[in-house]
């Protein structure tokens, strides 16, 4: 075939132009995949510095509402992704209240009727202690991971710090009422703001980290307030006064027994 | 004119002597009748719409479970059976539709609301003549047939969970080994039911999604049924439990106790309510026929002493309680009919609805002109008003006719 003929040149043109669409389709989905790849890396990292293996800390907790406030201390402690147990303190009117969430279950105990009562999945939702945070919140498992698709969508700079802005939809068929959640995290795994939005894309709260500082010898979010976005000056604020990580915690404190019959235990 | 043909014209003419008196009397009679009438209808038109949503809402006019079901309707209740046996004992000329469930409690949760409910899963196109779910969908549609995400809400519902179709909502339930099971539907339809505690209690999906979200496998928690005659529903039941001996079969009347016991109820109060009645009517026809007479004595005395039988004093006078009745009665008759007539197209009970509710009654009641019960009341009335009127027809007779031609007033 003569090299410079018109059918030459436009198999030629044919062939690049569909190599150049395999290379764009290919690029695309390979940074499609690496942007969902660098979102659930950052939500694992932000759930690990939250949690590590093993974690301690003690809580206060201010929920405010416009024609009140109230102040509670929990401690709490975490093992893994999943298992958490946190008992109030203070007041003495709440001291004693406990949650225990393990793999498959939430389970809360009441010293007023000394009774342990597994909590159904229905109340997981519902406000915990009348706050603005649910159980859900609460015991920061690791379920956003399998209910929900993570999307980097913006990237910015502040004060030295690199910004990522993820985009969570939930995955078709995960027992998620949200309509999506937009999640702002650090390069070094500091979660700054998390905002749930309803399925008309609304915001409906977004919670806010207030204060980052050394915590058990890490940089820790110890402040951060949970804002109700549709019902006027009510939120809640958890500042952590005191944490530790990574100390084995002994496999008794997250038993069932040690809900309705606290053993001692202080951090070393 | 025989003398006995002829006191049908006296009977008559007497009656217009006093005419505001009679006509009075008229009125209360035919008061009473259109009272006894029209509430007989009216209760008849409640309990019928009380069986008809107890009936109609699901329950069907019979039902089939495992032992202890009703109970605790929980998931472990179910059973499960070769389609082919089912298919072949449902197979009865007798049966009109028939449809298998999975029914469990549950909660449907959405972004700012959640809400307790029964979670229904089934196969909408077989609930045509069986329940008011067979009927077509206020809006949206029905969820696409097999394992898919899709969920039925009431209006009320969907209003409560400030949620609407093409949005999401969580279901939870208990799967077979106790664990949670819970899965994110999507709202494609939304139905209206007569009663608010179904449009609020009641989601429906389909049932293979319900099966394998509840790890059931085939079985299901419900076969209910409808008969061509409802009639016959003890025999079908007693059939179908040599059948399935081992299964829980039971009638509508069984399921809904409630709906069984405002129909004894209803005819009961009728009943009380003629007797009433009737006992009134009964003092003012005697009354006025009392009087009639009284001011008659002079007359009846007359007549016998002309020569007139007391026996055809007594059918004179009973005569004329006949056309008083009669005239009352018929007079009755036409008011009810026309007023049941005025709401043939439905009573709608508006804001006594949630009252209605309560009782399981539909928001509207239909009233049906019943010949059989119009007729059996007007006889009733008729009748017995007559065989009241005996005293004083008793009493013109047996006068003694020189006392009375001499009585002075």
């Amino acid at each position: 075939m003569n090299r410079f003929s018109a059918a030459w040149y436009r198999r030629f043109f044919e062939n690049r132009f569909y190599a150049l669409i395999f290379l764009a389709l290919f690029c695309f989905t390979s940074i499609a995949q690496a942007n969902e790849e660098k979102a659930l890396q950052l939500i694992e990292g932000t759930l690990d510095q939250w949690r590590s293996d093993y974690s301690y800390s003690v809580t206060e907790m201010v929920v405010h509402r416009p024609d009140w406030e109230r102040s509670l201390t929990l401690q709490t402690w975490t093992r893994g992704k999943k298992d958490f147990l946190g008992r109030f303190t203070a007041p003495s009117k709440d001291a004693g209240n406990a949650t225990l969430t393990l793999d498959k279950g939430m389970w809360i105990f009441t010293p007023k009727i000394n009774q342990v009562i597994k909590l159904p999945a229905s109340m997981l939702s519902q406000s915990w202690m009348g706050s603005d945070f649910s159980y859900n919140d609460l015991s920061r498992s690791d379920k956003i991971i399998q209910n929900f698709d993570h999307l980097v969508t913006d990237i910015s700079n502040q004060d030295g710090h690199t910004l990522y802005t993820i985009e969570s939809i939930p995955k078709a068929e995960s027992p998620v009422v949200w309509g999506k959640q937009t999640i702002v995290i650090r390069e070094d795994f500091i979660i700054l703001e998390q905002t749930f939005y309803d399925q008309d894309m609304v915001p409906v709260k977004r919670m806010v980290t207030t204060d980052i500082s050394l915590l058990g010898g890490r940089l820790y979010p110890v402040e951060m307030r949970m804002i109700s976005l549709e019902e006027e000056d009510h939120w809640t604020q958890i500042r952590v006064h005191e944490g530790g990580f990574d100390i084995p915690l002994p496999g008794y404190l997250f038993t069932l027994s040690n809900l309705r019959n606290p053993r001692p235990w202080s951090a070393p | 004119m025989t003398q006995k043909t002829l006191i049908i014209p006296i009977a008559w003419r007497s009656l217009w002597r006093n005419s505001r008196r009679t006509l009075i009397t008229f009125a209360a009679i035919a008061v009473g009748v259109w009272s006894m009438i029209t509430l007989a209808a009216f209760m008849d038109a409640w309990v019928g719409s009380v069986v008809h949503e107890a009936t109609n809402n699901l329950t069907g006019h019979g039902q089939i479970h495992q032992q202890g079901y009703l109970d605790d309707p929980s998931v472990e209740y179910r059973f499960s059976l070769p389609p082919a046996s089912l298919d072949e004992a449902m197979e009865s000329p007798q049966i009109k539709a028939w449809n298998r469930r999975v029914r469990v409690p549950g909660i449907v949760r959405s972004e700012r609301e959640s809400a307790p409910i029964t979670l229904i899963g089934l196969d909408p196109a077989r609930e045509v003549d069986l329940s008011f779910y067979g009927n077509e969908l206020s809006s949206g549609r029905q969820p696409k047939e097999g394992h898919t995400a899709e969920i039925v809400l009431g209006r009320r519902l969907a209003e409560r969970l400030h949620t609407r179709i093409g949005k999401r909502v969580v279901i939870l339930s208990q799967n077979s080994s106790g664990e949670i099971a819970e899965s994110g539907l999507r709202v494609v339809g939304l139905f209206d039911a007569s009663l608010e505690e179904i449009e609020l209690g009641f989601v429906f999906i389909t049932l293979q999604k319900a099966q394998s979200l509840l790890d059931i496998k085939d079985a299901v928690h419900e076969v209910a049924f409808t008969l061509y005659n409802p009639e016959e529903v003890q025999s079908e039941v007693d059939r179908l439990k040599q059948v399935f001996s081992d299964l829980d079969v039971s009638t509508w009347s069984d399921l809904q106790p409630l709906a069984q016991t405002m129909q004894e109820m209803s005819a009961a109060m009728i009943g009380v309510w003629t007797v009433i009645m009737f006992i009134i009517i009964a003092f003012g026809m005697v009354n006025t026929l009392l009087m009639a007479v009284y001011e008659r004595t002079r007359e009846f005395g007359l007549l016998q002493a002309l020569g007139m039988k007391p026996r055809l004093i007594l059918s004179q006078v009973l005569l004329e309680a006949a056309f008083m009745v009669g005239i009352g009665v018929v007079v009755g008759m036409v008011i009810s009919i026309l007023s049941i007539y005025a709401f043939t197209n439905g009573l709608d009970l508006g804001p006594l609805a949630a009252g209605a509710d309560l009782f399981g009654s539909g928001r509207v009641l239909y009233p049906k002109l019943d010949l059989i019960i119009i007729f059996a009341i007007s006889s009733f009335v008729w009748i017995m008003g007559i065989l009241s009127c005996l005293w004083p027809a008793w009493r013109a007779a047996r006068r003694v006719p020189v006392t009375t031609i001499n009585q002075s007033y």
